[in-house]
């Protein structure tokens, strides 16, 4: 199960903050629903059954149809040119 | 209710003057407002009085309206509608304006329906009752104490109420058909691959569809038919055929129904199984072939979907970050702090759990013992599925195992919530049609689901339309 170490691990990963309140009701409610779905682990598996891959048959042509680029950069709260200006990397 | 607020019938009075399309869509839009249930996120009042005013302009010019002109709709706000806002229920795009049209409401505005407005949701669709919207819940109509049902909450209660005739939702585990049980309308999820997604705000991309909720099993296939069709912008869009209409409202014949050994072990609520049992005896009555079948995996289905769809839904939230678009907190000094900060205020207690989940069953050293594993067993139960369907043409369940529950009466233990879902999982699971029509009640609305086989939804209405008929509203 979940230990207090991992929930913090998987928030930074996540790109989301917890308040100590949320890391223990998070932790507790994460853990009862890993408690349930790990049933999975215990269904039988017919052997024909090596894997779930769906099979995607629309695809189109590889044609260069109108881009939406404008549209998308015209909501862009803050640019320079074509470009997203976002605070500092490093 | 508004039971008979169909499609035929506003074609039909629009067509005879009985009621201008100004007049109609004002009294929906007077109605929204005053019944006061939050099913609406936004209302499109002035494009909408404009598009009704061209369309009495037509028929005083002497003109025929087409089958859906001037009827009203609601639409789901994770469904994008150009230069509007689409929020998806979440404070992250509470100011988001959708840059395109979804493909569903090309077609929709091809066909002169007129979109009344955006309709209120669980937050990113993540949920059974409408509760974890930003914008607050939805209430339901015939009892304002108790939950819309959800995630298509407000879409639900826009039909359910009178405020349109017909709404869209999603699906993704049970979105359009539980609500719809729990509001006493009709709601149908296509196949996984029947409407295409694109212009979709994305939950789990394996599973979501559009569908349409409605008063009747025929106006779900009517506007079935308007959404439908080949999209190249979504390469899961597999299957593009109209249903038949005439096909649908004919008599069925020789059809097995099959119904899960052992369901009633689900069902909490002694009138939905009452119910239930009844429209059994009459369908023998009616020597219709009732096979009981053995569903024992509908526990280990929602499972499967509990990890599943979690991991896909990490994924597809990765990208809000306030930046391109959505809630930008201003509050931070460097670039982590913004991710953080932005995806921290912006999105709710449910949307944080399902990431944090589907990010650890992905992980190493736990994806093989919970994605990897989930999808086996949903290969194979997608398999036993399909064996079923050699013995039966259909199969029912009561949609949910309980009515509608107070509002936050499940909010504070989610394991509860999503066992909601525990009788329209199965059909997310395999990608089979399944549509909820109203049963009988002595109070709260019940649900009946009857789900087919794959791409069939032209016999599931088929079976809906004659039950709605021969059994349920006799």
């Amino acid at each position: 199960m979940l230990t207090k170490k991992e929930i913090l691990k998987l928030a930074e990963f996540s790109k989301i903050q917890l308040s100590k309140k949320e890391e223990s009701t998070l932790l507790k409610d994460i853990n009862n629903i890993l408690n349930y779905v790990k049933k999975v682990q215990q269904y039988p598996i017919s052997e024909k059954i090596k894997s779930n891959n769906s099979k995607y048959t629309n695809l189109r042509k590889d044609k260069i149809k109108t881009s939406q680029s404008d549209l998308l950069i015209s909501q862009f709260a803050d640019k320079k040119d074509n470009l997203l200006r976002v605070k500092k990397v490093l | 209710m508004n039971n008979n607020f169909t499609i035929e019938k506003i074609n039909r009075e629009l067509n005879n003057k009985i009621i201008s399309c100004v007049d109609l869509i004002k009294d929906c839009i007077k109605k929204i407002k005053s019944d006061n249930l939050n099913d609406f996120i936004t209302i499109f009042e002035n494009d909408s009085i404009e598009q009704a005013q061209k369309i009495d302009e037509k028929i005083k010019s002497g003109k025929k309206l087409e089958l859906l002109e001037g009827v009203p709709i609601a639409i789901k706000d994770n469904i994008l509608v150009k230069d509007h806002k689409t929020t998806a229920g979440s404070k992250m795009l509470s100011n988001y304006v959708a840059s395109y049209d979804a493909y569903v409401i090309k077609k929709l505005k091809q066909s002169g329906v007129i979109i009344l407005g955006k309709t209120n949701m669980d937050e990113f669709a993540m949920g059974s009752s409408n509760e974890t919207s930003f914008f607050g819940p939805v209430l339901n109509p015939h009892d304002r104490k108790r939950v819309s049902g959800g995630s298509s909450g407000g879409s639900a209660v826009s039909v359910a109420s009178g405020h349109c005739a017909v709404a869209l939702g999603s699906d993704t585990s049970g979105s359009i058909r539980q609500p719809a049980s729990f509001c006493g309308v009709c709601g149908l999820k296509p196949s996984y691959g029947r409407i295409s997604r694109n212009g979709l705000i994305s939950l789990a991309s394996s599973f979501d569809q559009i569908g349409p909720i409605a008063n009747s099993s025929l106006d779900c296939a009517i506007l079935f038919n308007v959404i439908v069709g080949k999209d190249d912008d979504d390469a899961t869009n597999l299957n593009t055929k109209k249903v038949n209409i005439r096909n649908i409202k004919s008599k069925i014949k020789n059809i097995t129904i099959g119904i899960p050994k052992n369901f009633d072990n689900f069902v909490t609520d002694k009138n939905i199984l009452e119910s239930f049992d009844k429209l059994i005896k009459d369908l023998r009555g009616a020597k219709i072939k009732i096979k009981e079948i053995n569903m024992s995996f509908i526990d280990e289905a929602l499972a499967a979907y509990c990890i599943i769809q979690p991991a896909e839904s990490s994924s597809n939230l990765a990208k809000y970050d306030g930046f391109r678009y959505g809630f930008d907190s201003k509050v931070y000094d460097s670039l982590d702090d913004a991710y953080k900060k932005n995806r921290t205020m912006g999105m709710g207690d449910e949307v944080k759990r399902r990431i944090l989940i589907g990010n650890y069953v992905l992980s190493s050293g736990y994806k093989e013992a919970y994605y990897n594993r989930a999808m086996l067993v949903q290969g194979d139960i997608k398999n036993k599925l399909n064996e079923i369907f050699k013995n039966v043409d259909f199969i029912i369940t009561p949609t949910t195992p309980t009515k509608a529950f107070k509002i936050g009466e499940k909010l504070k233990d989610p394991l509860k919530m999503y066992f909601s879902d525990i009788f329209t999982v199965s059909a997310s699971i395999a990608d089979i049609p399944a549509i909820s029509i109203p049963l009988k009640s002595n109070d709260l609305p019940i649900g009946l689901q009857i789900m087919g086989k794959y791409m069939d939804e032209e016999n599931v209405l088929k079976l809906a339309w004659n039950l709605e008929k021969n059994f349920i509203n006799k």
